[in-house]
């Protein structure tokens, strides 16, 4: 074997361009069953692996439902609806050179959901505004949703500073003599965003507040800062965060024997938290919901959510991710579809302008919403009546009652 | 005289065009391969691939950066993702501000770079290895938290939708940046190639190879060291505008642990020690983080795998295949070109001028002491060492002599006592010693690799008039008039030790007994008027301890004061011309060859007193 | 009080690591980057076997010991192969540690669980503060690892050979230690004791596949704060640097953390560069 470095380094060479054909960069053009009518494509340009793995799936796989069943019911004015996934492995530039690879490849896609997560949706969206393209997003980018810089991005979720104002609504109801309250959120982006918010709405009610962050990628204990937030008396605290540290929190504050409640912001209520925590840890525990996602026994429920359902629900019966997840996915579709069937065509301009105009906010293909959007509105319009706390505990999949443990 | 057969055809002539001893194939071959980087876009290069190949060019630059401290500097410093940021940070700022032009962010984000180089480094002047590797890694955990520290950068979310960047006045399109992407690498692969052949790039050799080398040869190693971070942060800051260029954004998230061990990745898949190692290897960083994203939730493992693959099997880098690839294909690397160097006229002649002018001076060593812990290596030993003759230093294992010999080079500082040099008091570290005049040989000889015996002889000029980095990177008139006379000072060296037809030849494959020439030849190009000998014998064979007594011989002829430490007596009682005896720190003698041979306290110290008395009497007889 | 039991319960799991850190280092001279993906594998191991199959915690602990410990073998054969500069062995044990979190993902995936420890872990009150039997049980499962590879280095003929073949390899092999063997037997080693202390270390930090991300940093300062290769150093560096870590996010924020404990990383390497415990060695040429 007389040059066994050379012939590895041209195998390794060879093997990686044989994964690169297998992973190829270029976006096929697609041309579906029927050659008739070209496709509606959505392309989704989100985190399919990293800790959001379980989350980017939920939505992804809400959203081909969404897509069988409109194409079960005639399509898009007998257009088939295409869903396009591509992974950006939670990077912000993969996610942004994703996007030019199908912007630039002659087959741009009717719309582009972006992203997971609001880093890969703001590397994105002024592409997207170059591009004119219609997108959508649930990651709460608040900077995006500027129709004046931003004309073509639209939310299915409401504004981050909606959030604030529903957690201190339902706060507020719930707990009406809390005067102080305390606040546990990471330091990334999500917590920095929602701590920004959320302060926001609370002093604006009124509440006076003492503030912690922790940094989610190398803390694995809570207890100080949930010692130092107890050192200020708040009678009640905020949690956020998702995945451990949230577990963490729950953990540190039974070991410190500290009996506030504890309400858990929107992104601390996506946890699967009774497999996360035991019944003493979950003591006291609420988190903020809407009551559209409170249980109600399935036949009570839409023929869209029970068809989503039924097509989602896992082989143990039970869901491992609040289905307010799916929805979202669904939706994504549903709200297209409206823009284009009304709009009657598939340009970005006239999809635009049905959406601002949209003739019936609360269709029944709709899970959530409703979608009143504007001209000077892009995000699907908070009700804060409709915000509620509800028990971390579920029954399939939706979430039970306040103060209830089970069904 | 080599072996090797004489090179025919188009090919070898094109190896030898250029320099003597640089072929010009692979700056040739680079700049065919930019002219057409370059033209890509007007023949139809998508937008897509014009700014994956801008991204690949961002990497290349800081893989570059990498290689730069550790491929060439033996530095382990792999702060660049960190550089790499805070250029991209400062274009993104002066961008959001209103100042948009590539020239004036490309130039701002490499000084930042530079200036954090050298704070990020400043730890490696104490710190080296691995600990310096991993310590500099971590930093780049450091970097969202720096953004939140900062005010006015956009904290966790970063900054977006930046401003279309501009130059002179005039907007960059997606193609306007990538021109200018490719022009900046062209420039810098330029200024890179141009400083790695220069003594600097020796210099960085020297100090890869060893700490004690570069000291030994009057470098202060601390100033390599700054200069090798210093000079490998440059490019990750200018990869850093000109990823804000191209991106037009900007967000902590994009410097992870991902990115830092890609980059590394990259320099070794690459070939750390190669230009356009870094190259290929920035550009395969690019490609394989793109790529693997495709794998969904097989991206992690398959990630994974490349690094594997990339650690174990690819010793060397694709730069090792490059260079045996150019080889097969008929292109002579110039080590084997034949030595236009050998026919160059008067070698003895002008080194005997220029040692002349500096004639050795007087070693005194006065009551010097030295203890290691309870070990009292030197016990106030006092010797002095003349010019113009070599004194010898002798003694059984243990007597102290390398001790002796390590203190009068500044290795070791005395406890107590003092070494002068003429009537100058010696003092400070052993790169200070060797400014002073001092040069030694090592027992182990140090010779750096990738380097050739010609090469060797003229890092020992790196101190000699100074020219500086940014002359050597621009190739003035002045640093390639220097590279000119240290190439013919190394073959007048060279000559003079016998071993002209050698002075192509890679160092490393020389026989041990050349290699040791070549230490002697290095104090003899340095021009300095004292060489200390560490056991320079040892090893030898009978014709290679010839030449070297003979070596001797013209370093005394030269004027030069000359001490050798040495076991083997034989060649000590041959030609030195007063020899010392050392025994557990003590002087127990000294005298000329024939005075010690008789001494019996000599023989005791060697053979013990059964045995002493016996070979004193073989010794009269 | 509580929270000096949750500083020392946290140091307790970064000196954990540190120790296998050591081992390894002590007898093979790398640093092995994929020890917290070993400890990882151990967690979920012991979760699968305890709390998928509903078996007993104390087959989880020795399930996890023999997957980590064979973990660590086949990297050590993968790591080992070549004589590796500094740089690529970087490269190789982080690339070891990329591939077998990819392995938990795709067996697992990134979902979060919550595995059961196999002692009691409600909460005690242990002078004035409250801690879990988990808690407690780490705590003295560092210092008894501790003591027990150091005495096992220091007075067994095995141990001392594994210190022969750290100070000098060449040496070592010449008087016949079988000197490839000890280096497996290194990475055997480190990673049985990550798998048995993954065991208990699961429960409370719950058992995800980035989890070793999280702990690899304050060991590593850990290791080097107690002066690498010592072992005693390691632990007590990862005690200490627990208090720090939990202080200065008690009392000066988050945001300063992980940069004091990179200063403290800094300081030690320039002002005690063998840290609090290692051996001063002389230079020579």
């Amino acid at each position: 074997m007389r040059h066994p470095t050379a012939i590895a380094a041209c195998a390794v060479a060879l093997a990686s361009l044989g994964i690169a054909a297998c992973g190829s960069s270029s976006p096929s053009t697609s041309s579906g069953g029927s050659s008739t009518k070209t496709p509606f494509t959505v392309l989704a340009i989100v985190a399919s692996s990293g800790p959001l793995a379980a989350v980017t799936a939920s939505e992804m796989q809400g959203m081909a439902e969404g897509a069988k069943y409109v194409n079960a019911h005639g399509g898009i004015d007998g257009h088939k609806v295409q869903v396009i996934v591509k992974n950006d492995n939670d990077d912000p530039t993969t996610a942004a050179t994703i996007l030019q690879s199908y912007l630039s490849g002659g087959s741009a896609p009717n719309v582009v959901y972006a992203g997971t997560t609001s880093t890969e949706t703001y590397a994105m969206e002024p592409i997207l505004t170059q591009a004119k393209v219609l997108s959508q997003q649930t990651a709460t980018s608040d900077q995006t949703m500027d129709p004046a810089k931003f004309p073509y991005a639209f939310s299915l979720a409401s504004s981050s500073a909606d959030f604030g104002f529903e957690l201190a609504h339902a706060i507020k109801a719930r707990y009406p003599n809390v005067k102080k309250i305390g606040m546990l959120l990471g330091n990334d982006v999500t917590g920095s965003s929602n701590l920004h918010n959320e302060l926001l709405a609370l002093h604006q009610e009124g509440y006076s507040t003492v503030v912690k962050q922790y940094d989610p990628t190398n803390t694995v204990n809570m207890t100080p800062q949930l010692e130092a937030l107890r050192a200020q008396n708040p009678q009640l605290l905020i949690a956020g965060g998702f995945g451990a540290p949230a577990g963490y929190i729950l953990k540190g504050r039974a070991q410190i024997g500290w009996n506030v409640p504890l309400v858990g912001d929107a992104s601390f209520s996506s946890n699967p938290l009774p497999s996360m925590a035991s019944a003493s840890e979950l003591q006291g525990v609420s988190v903020l919901s809407t009551q559209n996602q409170v249980y109600v026994p399935l036949n009570k429920h839409s023929q869209a959510f029970q068809t989503l359902y039924k097509a989602v629900l896992p082989s143990s019966g039970t869901f491992a991710v609040p289905f307010l997840l799916y929805a979202f996915g669904w939706d994504d579709i549903m709200v297209a579809k409206a823009a284009a069937t009304q709009a009657g065509s598939f340009t970005t301009a006239a999809m635009v302008h049905a959406l601002e105009n949209l003739k019936d906010p609360t269709a029944p293909d709709f899970l959530l919403g409703p979608y009143h959007y504007t001209a000077s509105t892009h995000t699907a319009i908070a009700d804060l009546n409709a915000a509620v706390l509800v028990s971390p505990y579920t029954k399939d999949g939706q979430s039970l009652p306040f103060g209830q443990t089970t069904g | 005289m080599s072996g090797r057969s004489e090179p025919g055809g188009i090919a070898a002539r094109l190896g030898r065009l250029g320099t003597a001893d640089r072929s010009l194939v692979g700056p040739l071959l680079a700049i065919a391969m930019l002219v057409v980087l370059a033209l890509l876009p007007f023949a139809g290069l998508r937008l897509f691939w014009q700014i994956e190949i801008v991204l690949m060019i961002c990497y290349a630059l800081v893989v570059c950066g990498v290689n730069l401290g550790f491929g060439f500097a033996g530095e382990l410093a792999l702060g660049q993702v960190g550089v790499f940021a805070a250029g991209a940070y400062l274009s993104a700022w002066l961008m959001m501000s209103g100042h948009n032009d590539v020239v004036l962010c490309v130039l701002a984000s490499a000084a930042a770079g530079a200036l954090i180089g050298l704070l990020t480094g400043l730890p490696g002047l104490r710190i080296g290895g691995w600990a310096l590797a991993m310590t500099s890694f971590f930093f780049v955990i450091l970097i969202p938290d720096f953004t939140q520290m900062i005010p006015g950068i956009g904290g966790s979310v970063g900054l977006f939708g930046l401003p279309q960047p501009e130059i002179f006045g005039l907007p960059l399109t997606q193609k306007g940046v990538y021109l200018v992407a490719v022009v900046v690498l062209g420039i810098w692969v330029l200024l890179f190639r141009n400083f790695a052949l220069s003594r600097h790039g020796i210099a960085l050799k020297m100090l890869r190879e060893s700490p004690d080398l570069a000291a030994a040869m009057g470098s202060s190693v601390y100033r390599l060291k700054v200069t090798a971070y210093v000079a490998g942060a440059i490019p990750a800051g200018i990869g850093g505008a000109l990823y804000v260029m191209c991106e037009r954004f900007v967000s902590p998230s994009v410097f992870s642990f991902t990115l830092a061990i890609g980059v590394i990745a990259g320099s070794v898949i690459g070939g750390a020690d190669s230009i356009y190692g870094a190259i290929a290897g920035g550009a395969i960083l690019e490609y394989v983080n793109f790529e693997t994203s495709a794998f969904v939730s097989w991206s992690t493992f398959v990630y994974g795998v490349v690094l594997l693959a990339g650690g174990v099997v690819v010793a060397g880098g694709l730069a090792q295949l490059g260079r045996r690839l150019v080889a097969y294909a008929g292109f002579q690397p110039p080590e084997l070109l034949r030595a236009e160097t050998r026919a160059r006229a008067g070698p003895a002649s002008i080194s005997l001028a220029e040692v002349d002018t500096r004639r050795g001076r007087p070693v005194v060593v006065r009551e010097v002491t030295k203890s290691f812990g309870a070990v009292r290596a030197l016990d106030g030993v006092s010797i002095t060492a003349e010019p113009g003759q070599i004194t010898g230093l002798i003694g059984p294992n243990g007597s102290g002599k390398t001790t002796l010999l390590n203190v009068i080079a500044g290795v070791y500082g005395a406890d107590s006592g003092e070494v002068l040099l003429g009537d100058k008091r010696l003092s400070g570290a052993a790169h200070q010693h060797a400014r002073a005049g001092i040069t030694r040989t090592f027992q182990t000889p140090i010779i750096p690799a990738g380097l050739l015996a010609w090469e060797v002889i003229a890092a020992a000029r790196y101190q000699a008039e100074y020219c500086s980095v940014a002359q050597a990177a621009l190739a003035t008139p002045k640093a390639r008039r220097l590279a000119r006379a240290d190439r013919d000072a190394s073959a007048a060296v060279l000559d003079q030790l016998g071993i002209g037809q050698l002075a192509n030849e890679p160092a490393v494959n020389l026989s041990l007994g050349h290699r040791r020439l070549l230490e002697v030849g290095r104090a003899l190009a340095r021009n300095s008027g004292v060489i200390l000998l560490d056991e320079a014998a040892s090893g030898l064979d009978e014709a290679d301890i010839e030449i070297l007594a003979q070596a001797l011989q013209n370093i005394k002829k030269l004027g030069m004061t000359a001490v050798l430490v040495e076991h083997n007596l034989p060649l000590v009682l041959e030609v030195a011309d007063i020899i010392h005896v050392l025994n557990l720190g003590h002087v127990i003698a000294s005298g000329t060859p024939d005075v010690i041979r008789d001494d019996p306290a000599v023989a005791e110290s060697y053979l013990g007193k059964r045995h002493a008395g016996r070979a004193t009497e073989e010794n009269a007889s | 009080m509580t929270l000096v039991w949750a500083a020392l319960s946290q140091g307790a799991i970064f000196a954990l690591l540190a120790i296998t850190y050591n081992v390894v280092y002590t007898s093979v001279g790398v640093f092995n980057f994929a020890q917290g993906a070993i400890l990882t594998l151990g967690t979920y191991i012991s979760y699968w076997v305890v709390d998928e199959h509903n078996l007993s915690p104390i087959l989880g602990v020795l399930a996890a010991a023999v997957v980590c410990a064979a973990a660590g073998a086949l990297e050590a054969r993968v790591v080992l192969l070549p004589r590796l500069r500094e740089h690529a062995e970087l490269l190789t044990t982080v690339g070891a540690a990329t591939v077998l979190i990819g392995i938990m993902v795709l067996v697992w995936t990134e979902n979060v669980r919550q595995s059961t420890s196999p002692i009691n872990s409600s909460l005690y009150t242990v002078l004035g503060g409250r801690a879990d039997g988990d808690q407690l049980f780490l705590i003295g499962l560092a210092i008894v690892m501790t003591v027990g590879l150091a005495l096992w280095y220091r007075f067994t003929l095995r141990g001392r050979a594994s210190l022969a073949v750290a100070e000098n390899r060449r040496a070592a092999e010449l008087r016949g230690i079988n000197v490839r063997a000890k280096s497996y037997g290194a990475f055997i080693l480190a990673g049985a004791l990550s798998g048995v202390a993954a065991a208990f270390i699961g429960p409370e930090t719950y058992v995800y596949p980035e989890l070793g991300n999280s702990l690899v940093l304050i060991a590593f300062v850990a290791f080097v704060l107690g002066g690498s290769g010592s072992l005693v150093g390691g632990t007590v560096g990862g005690l200490v640097l627990g208090r720090v870590d939990a202080y200065a996010a008690r009392y000066v924020g988050t945001l300063y953390t992980n940069t004091i404990i990179l200063g403290l990383l800094l300081a030690t390497l320039i002002m005690l560069p063998n840290g609090l415990f290692g051996s001063r060695r002389v230079r020579t040429i």
